[in-house]
């Protein structure tokens, strides 16, 4: 697919660079920048900043005309919104409830991401997990967190 | 003689490191760890040491980097084992071996395939490991000279070849470069104190996580990729005997010519920057096809198609520790994380540690050599169990690897923030591979960020401000230059890719008018 004869995934890949740039440019001059001689924190980030935007720019401008336009694939929802949300929970849990439960939790969440799973399928697996998280790490490795742990 | 000497009382030295039980002890679990995960298909090289390298920071730094090495052989070995038996490249790696191991799978030779890259690798790994005794003293002590400037122009040099030589997209490839240095400021400058970036994160005053960054990128993704996959084993582990394992009289005729071959490719290819054991694979493959007398035969169980890129490919692995080591310059992403670690444990790797820590450089080369001997001692018996690893059903691997890697990643620094980390990395690894930007070349960015920075306003510091004057020493202008026959190099082959592209276009649009008149 193309926009204004640019290719969409390049026109993406491209406007991301400049605006990672022209952000990284900005905050990089907040900082002292120092000379030539001495240069000061801010001056290699600001150098990178602009280096950014002019590869974003040759991102559009030049790999986005040639050849093919290579599709824009949209990754599956239901994997990613899964295991996105698994990963989230256990750093919400891990040091509030324990590996025990943040284990438990993180692993049925990412079992969803499987269609074909069922209700008993997910709780044998996060159970076992959650059991041997707690013989590798926490009794074999001496994983510096806590078991089980009630917050309130 | 001198040097000889020096050699032999090094590897002495090397031997009584890497012979201690320990040592043995950690490389057998490094190795065995690492072709576990490496075989599960969609796992690559860079997550199984992303996921495994917590592990080794329980270990003293020795013992700790010497099972990393054996994670990191045995992760390049297994990805092979999905390659030949399920048509499932398990590393970018070994994905070459796809085209004529799985073949040779369907024709009942599987069990010869896994035996022949189990032999390929050792040959590879062997000499690559003479390659890098060989040339890391002499390497090293030439670069004891080095300063600031010449760091700054190896590492530019570096970033550069590793941007434009394994991508066709060069903007794109120096862009994520340039992302990954500018991360890797993230935190506190050592010259003048001021947070950059932080955010007031307090998490992020010694830098952003590393390991949650790799593993983001690289690791999320693929297992969001895969889930829901079903795994089919098309070869029961019951079938591979080792009779049937066991090459004939011709396949070693046929595979030895190659895996010489393949070996002096890959430790050409290895030492380079940006350029590793995946296009060393490639090469291999294609110089073996050229060669033989009946190219048709590739694609269709070729035994030459496999004993040349595996060895091509482990010889790579061997020889891109000479820039990593003697220098403290890594040539591609696993590189640098290997060298993070390194730096974790407190050992800044450059010419100091290979002329003043003989014992843990020389170690390190002789458990190398260790760690292939226990692969191969190994892998021969064990090949059963990693058929039957492959057919794990995903529904239990993909929790499990989400939480090793949220686990592992915790333990670093025991810091809710880094898992947050991880996850925003794997959502912007997801992004990345929607936009086809290239993930390596962002962790190696961030990687050499701080010291490039570091370096370059050194350097400038001694050329008193003047750029010219920095490239001026004899070292650094000669880096400069190749710096610039790569891009050069680039600019060429992007031209005169841009150019047949548009002559294809031009002729399908000629036929296509052509068939209009007809009608």
């Amino acid at each position: 697919m193309r926009v204004l004869g640019i290719n969409i995934v390049e026109l993406v890949a491209g406007l991301l660079a400049i605006a990672i740039g022209v952000f990284a440019a900005i905050t990089a001059s907040s900082y002292p920048l120092g000379t030539v001689h001495s240069m000061g924190p801010g001056y290699v980030p600001l150098a990178l900043g602009i280096i950014l935007i002019v590869l974003g720019a040759g991102i559009v401008a030049i790999e986005g005309r040639r050849g093919t336009a290579p599709k824009l694939e949209i990754p599956a929802a239901r994997p990613l919104l899964t295991i996105a949300a698994s990963v989230l929970i256990f750093a919400l849990t891990i040091e509030r409830f324990g590996l025990l439960v943040a284990v438990f939790l993180a692993a049925f969440v990412a079992t969803l991401s499987d269609r074909d799973t069922s209700l008993g399928k997910s709780s044998v697996i996060s159970a076992s997990l959650s059991v041997l998280a707690l013989v590798v790490f926490y009794y074999g490795l001496g994983l510096q967190v806590r078991a089980l742990s009630w917050p309130f | 003689m001198a040097f000889l000497d020096s050699l032999g009382s090094n590897i002495a030295v090397g031997f009584a490191t890497a012979f201690s039980l320990s040592a043995l002890f950690y490389c057998f679990v490094g190795v065995t760890l690492g072709t576990f995960i490496g075989v599960l298909p969609g796992v690559g090289v860079l997550s199984t040491i992303a996921m495994l390298m917590p592990l080794t920071f329980y270990l003293d730094p020795t013992m700790a980097i010497i099972m990393l090495a054996g994670i990191y052989y045995g992760a390049a070995y297994g990805g092979s084992t999905a390659s030949i038996l399920l048509n499932l490249p398990g590393t970018a790696q070994t994905a070459v071996t796809c085209i004529d191991g799985y073949p040779m799978t369907k024709q009942g030779r599987g069990g010869i395939a896994l035996f022949m890259t189990t032999i390929a690798s050792f040959v590879g790994s062997v000499i690559g490991i003479v390659i890098l005794a060989g040339f890391s003293l002499p390497l090293a002590e030439f670069a004891l000279t080095f300063r600031a400037p010449e760091y700054f122009a190896l590492m530019l040099t570096g970033l550069i070849g590793a941007a434009l030589m394994s991508s066709d997209a060069p903007f794109k490839s120096m862009a994520m470069v340039a992302l990954g240095v500018l991360l890797g400021l993230v935190g506190t400058d050592v010259n003048s104190g001021v947070a950059r970036f932080s955010f007031g994160v307090a998490e992020f005053y010694d830098g952003l996580p590393l390991v949650a960054i790799a593993l983001g990128l690289f690791g999320l993704p693929e297992v969001m990729r895969n889930a829901g996959m079903v795994s089919a084993a098309v070869l029961s582990a019951k079938d591979v005997t080792l009779r049937s394992m066991l090459p004939t009289a011709e396949d070693w005729k046929r595979s030895y010519g190659a895996m010489l071959r393949g070996t002096w490719v890959g430790s050409f290819f290895g030492a380079l920057p940006g350029t590793g054991g995946t296009i060393a694979s490639f090469v291999s493959y294609g110089m073996e096809k050229r060669i033989h007398k009946h190219p048709e035969q590739f694609g269709k169980g070729a035994i030459e198609g496999i004993a040349g890129p595996e060895a091509a490919n482990n010889a790579a692995v061997q020889t891109a520790f000479i820039p990593t080591l003697t220098l403290g310059i890594p040539g591609d992403a696993v590189m640098a994380l290997i060298l993070a670690v390194l730096m974790i444990h407190g050992i800044l790797p450059g010419p100091d540690l290979v002329t003043g820590r003989p014992d843990m450089f020389w170690g390190l080369i002789i458990s190398f050599l260790i760690g292939n001997i226990m692969l191969l001692v190994v892998n021969i018996p064990l090949i059963r169990i990693w058929i039957a690893v492959l057919s794990i059903p995903y529904s239990i691997l993909c929790p499990a690897i989400v939480i090793f890697m949220c686990i592992g990643v915790y333990s670093v620094n025991y810091a809710v923030v880094d898992i947050l980390v991880l996850l925003v990395a794997g959502l912007f690894g997801v992004l990345m591979i929607m936009l086809q930007l290239p993930a390596p070349q962002l962790v190696l960015g961030l990687v050499l960020g701080p010291m490039l920075d570091e370096h370059f306003r050194r350097g400038m510091q001694l050329a008193r401000g003047d750029i010219v004057v920095l490239f001026e020493r004899p070292i650094t202008a000669a880096l400069l230059a190749i710096s610039l026959i790569v891009v050069g190099w680039s600019v060429f082959r992007f031209v005169s890719n841009m150019r047949a592209m548009r002559a294809q276009r031009r002729d399908e649009a000629v036929l296509l008018s052509g068939a209009r008149d007809q009608d």
